[in-house]
């Protein structure tokens, strides 16, 4: 099935990627966001917070945005 | 008939604009040039191939044969570069369509306070909770978005609810605004990218995250020397309610730095501490007297010496042959009491 994946970490990226059925929150999180524990993450399913283990729908849009994103000045 | 509330009217509005914004501007910097300069080349060169060939120059035929070949083959690659560019900025898959807008800004509501569209001005703006970062409590900002200038510089702002700022920089609101402008430091690409691709609830989430994170290392001022003012000497942080100021330029001042004019005892910064050039005193500017022949700045009591001695050259001059051809300027032309001073320097009897 295919998912629309956002990881607004570092340069951010949002493309379609095909995943298997059955694939959980969790798991795209481990496949996106490698370096990173998900309490650092804002995870969304289609705009909204979910479970780590909710499984993900075909034409789903998930989205990790990093808590904490350093300023300059 | 089924009524639409007005939030998502207004939703649907602001999404088609945005999206149309979003396309041209997509649009705008589509730069498909077609190679027609080397169209022309090539045609010139299968024209003269033909007529090498027609009169039977073997060895030109050859050249043009290599030339044509390198020709079509850049020509090619051209149009290869053309075709890519064309399909790369075509694709409008990356922007978000106008129902996902709509969703987008739904959400806002949802994730932020305030949430305000305003179509006529092409502005969206939402306010943040409150920031606390260390401890410090900045207050509440708004982040207002004008979609018109998506790509542009400047397409949104940072705006303090309650300017909570540093004693001493009324344009800083947050360790990472100055003059209402966010400095995203890790955040600025993928702010960009997601304001490009229309991707609002993104936008604005990572404009948050941004302002509820504190990045000491780089900021326009540190949260522990919000409050308070820094030595204008040394820089050295002192309480808001605690500190000195130089009694001449008024510029905050800590003990270490404060000195003491030897003559009139004010306190004063390193600026406005002079030194008398004949017996070094330390006074402030105000207390030395600068002799107008040899520019040297003296204490009032170096200062009568060098006036006593400036009237002996007078007299002694005064009784030389009139053979000299300029005399010595009188002794109260030669001093002459510094602008900053503020004791006048004595006239010569």
């Amino acid at each position: 099935m295919r998912v629309l994946v956002i990881n607004n970490d570092g340069g951010g990226f949002a493309d379609y990627v095909e995943v298997p059925d059955g694939t959980t929150v969790r798991d795209m999180f481990q496949r996106e966001v490698r370096s990173g524990r998900p309490d650092g993450y804002l995870i969304r399913v289609n705009r909204q917070p979910v479970p780590s283990d909710q499984v993900l729908r075909e034409g789903d849009r998930i989205s990790f945005t990093p808590v904490k994103v350093e300023g300059a000045g | 008939m089924r009524s639409i509330d007005p939030l998502r009217q207004q939703a649907i509005r602001a999404a088609l604009r945005i999206r149309d914004h979003l396309v041209g501007a997509c649009r705008r910097n589509r730069q498909v040039k077609l190679p027609c300069a080397l169209w022309d080349e090539t045609t010139k060169c299968v024209g003269g191939l033909e007529s090498a060939i027609a009169r039977g120059w073997h060895l030109a035929t050859e050249g043009l044969e290599v030339d044509l070949d390198h020709k079509v083959r850049q020509l090619r690659n051209e149009l290869d570069t053309c075709f890519t560019e064309l399909r790369r900025t075509s694709d409008t898959g990356r922007i978000a369509t106008a129902g996902e807008i709509v969703a987008d800004l739904i959400a806002l509501n949802d994730d932020f306070d305030g949430l305000a569209i305003d179509t006529r001005e092409c502005q969206i703006h939402v306010h943040t909770d409150p920031i606390v970062l260390e401890e410090t409590a900045l207050g509440s900002f708004q982040i207002a978005l004008r979609w018109d200038r998506i790509g542009q510089h400047r397409a949104y702002e940072v705006i303090a609810e309650a300017p909570r700022c540093p004693d001493h920089d009324s344009e800083v609101t947050h360790p990472h605004v100055r003059d209402q402008l966010l400095c995203e430091g890790d955040g600025a690409a993928a702010i960009r990218k997601a304001l490009a691709e229309g991707r609002l609830l993104d936008f604005f989430a990572l404009v948050r995250q941004v302002l509820e994170t504190y990045n000491p290392g780089s900021a326009y001022l540190q949260l522990d020397r919000w409050d308070g003012v820094a030595c204008h000497d040394c820089g050295y942080h002192m309480p808001g309610d605690d500190y000195g100021t130089c009694d001449r330029c008024e510029q905050p001042l800590c003990s270490d730095c404060s000195a003491g004019c030897e003559r009139c005892d004010r306190y004063i910064c390193n600026s406005c501490n002079a030194t008398c050039e004949a017996c070094k005193a330390n006074l402030c500017e105000g207390c030395l007297q600068v002799v107008a022949r040899s520019g040297r700045l003296l204490c009032p009591n170096c200062f009568e010496q060098a006036l006593e001695e400036e009237s002996d050259d007078s007299s002694s001059t005064e009784n030389d042959p009139p053979s000299a051809p300029t005399g010595p300027a009188p002794a109260s032309a030669a001093l002459a009491t510094n602008p900053l001073c503020v004791v006048e320097a004595p006239v010569p009897a």
